[in-house]
C-alpha cells in the first residue's frame, strides 16, 4: 500500500478501489482455475459482478483525483524503479544547485564589491552612481 | 588627435535582482522541507535510509505473485488515451464465463502466488468486507 501521509482523501479512495478491482481479478481467475463440480453456481456471477461494479466506479473516482504527476515519474514507473528515489534525487539536486549558485552569488556579489571601491577610487565622481547600482542588487542571504 | 573613446552611462539602466535567489533556502521556501527529509539519505536518528531500487515494495501486499514489467504501457496511455465509454454486458459476460471444471492449457498457476491451490467458496464482497484469505502479506 502506498504511504498514506500525504495522499489526499480522493486518492486514498481511488487507491483502495484499485486494490478492490486488482483483488476482484484474483479472486474471478482463482475461482475459474479451481472450478470444480462442487463449486457453488453463483460463485462465478457473484465474481463477475463485483469486478464489475469496481471497474464502473474507477472514472468516477478518479475524476476527483486531479494532482499532476511529472513525466519523468511516470517514466521511473514503466521502467520499474522506485519513485522514491526520483524524489530523493530531485531533493538532493535542489539543495546541491541551490548551495551551488548561492556560492557564485557570493563570489560575483565579492567581486562586484572589489570592482566598485577600484572604481570609486578611479573616477570619484561617479561614486554616487556605483553606490546606487551596488544597492539595486541587495538580496538577503538565508540559505543555510 | 586620436578619436575620444566612446562611454556608456552605466547608471541609466536599473536592475532588480531575480527572485527567488539562490541565496534563500529553496527547499523552504517552495515546501519541500518535509519531503526532504522523508527521502533523505539519512533519518531523523543517524541511521542510514535504504530504498529499493524497484517499486517491488509498493505492489507485495497486492494478491498474487507480482512481476515488474518495463515496457511503455502508460507511455501509450499518455499518448492515445481512452476517451469514450466502454459499454459492459454483464449478461453477456455472465454467459460466456459459464464454463466446466478442467484443465486450462497453457495457464501457469504460479501467477497467483500460492504454496497450494486453494478451493474457494462464495469471496463476493466490498469493500467494507474483510479481505479474501488469498490476499496475503509477503
Amino acid at each position: 500500500m502506498l504511504p498514506q501521509d500525504d495522499m489526499t482523501d480522493e486518492m486514498k479512495s481511488l487507491a483502495s478501489r484499485l486494490e478492490d478491482t486488482t483483488q476482484a481479478f484474483y479472486d474471478l481467475a482463482l475461482i475459474v482455475y479451481n472450478l470444480e463440480d462442487t463449486t457453488p453456481s453463483d460463485a462465478i456471477p457473484e465474481s463477475l459482478d463485483t469486478l464489475i461494479r469496481d471497474l464502473k466506479s474507477l472514472p468516477d473516482i478518479s475524476r476527483k483525483v486531479n494532482n499532476l504527476i511529472p513525466q519523468d515519474v511516470l517514466e521511473y514507473i514503466e521502467q520499474g524503479r522506485n519513485p522514491d528515489v526520483y524524489a530523493r534525487q530531485f531533493s538532493e539536486l535542489v539543495q546541491k544547485d541551490n548551495q551551488y549558485v548561492n556560492g557564485k552569488l557570493y563570489a560575483i556579489e565579492g567581486f562586484q564589491k572589489a570592482f566598485a571601491e577600484e572604481i570609486k577610487q578611479a573616477y570619484p565622481e561617479v561614486s554616487s552612481v556605483v553606490d546606487k547600482i551596488l544597492n539595486e542588487g541587495k538580496v538577503e542571504s538565508t540559505v543555510s | 588627435m586620436a578619436q575620444a573613446p566612446e562611454y556608456h552611462y552605466v547608471g541609466s539602466v536599473d536592475y532588480q535582482p531575480t527572485r527567488p535567489s539562490a541565496h534563500q533556502n529553496l527547499i523552504e521556501l517552495y515546501g519541500l522541507t518535509e519531503l526532504a527529509k522523508k527521502v533523505g539519505r539519512v533519518d531523523e536518528f543517524g541511521n542510514k535510509r535504504k530504498m529499493r531500487r524497484s517499486y517491488k515494495a509498493y505492489i507485495q501486499d497486492l494478491p498474487g505473485y507480482n512481476e515488474i514489467l518495463r515496457d511503455n504501457t502508460i507511455k501509450q496511455w499518455l499518448t492515445n488515451p481512452i476517451r469514450e465509454e466502454v459499454p459492459i454486458d454483464i449478461e453477456f459476460l455472465h454467459h460466456v464465463f459459464s464454463v466446466e471444471p478442467g484443465i486450462i492449457p497453457g495457464f501457469n498457476p504460479k501467477v497467483f502466488g500460492l504454496e497450494d491451490d486453494v478451493v474457494m467458496g462464495n469471496v463476493s464482497r466490498d469493500s467494507s468486507q474483510p479481505r479474501s484469505p488469498s490476499r496475503r502479506k509477503k
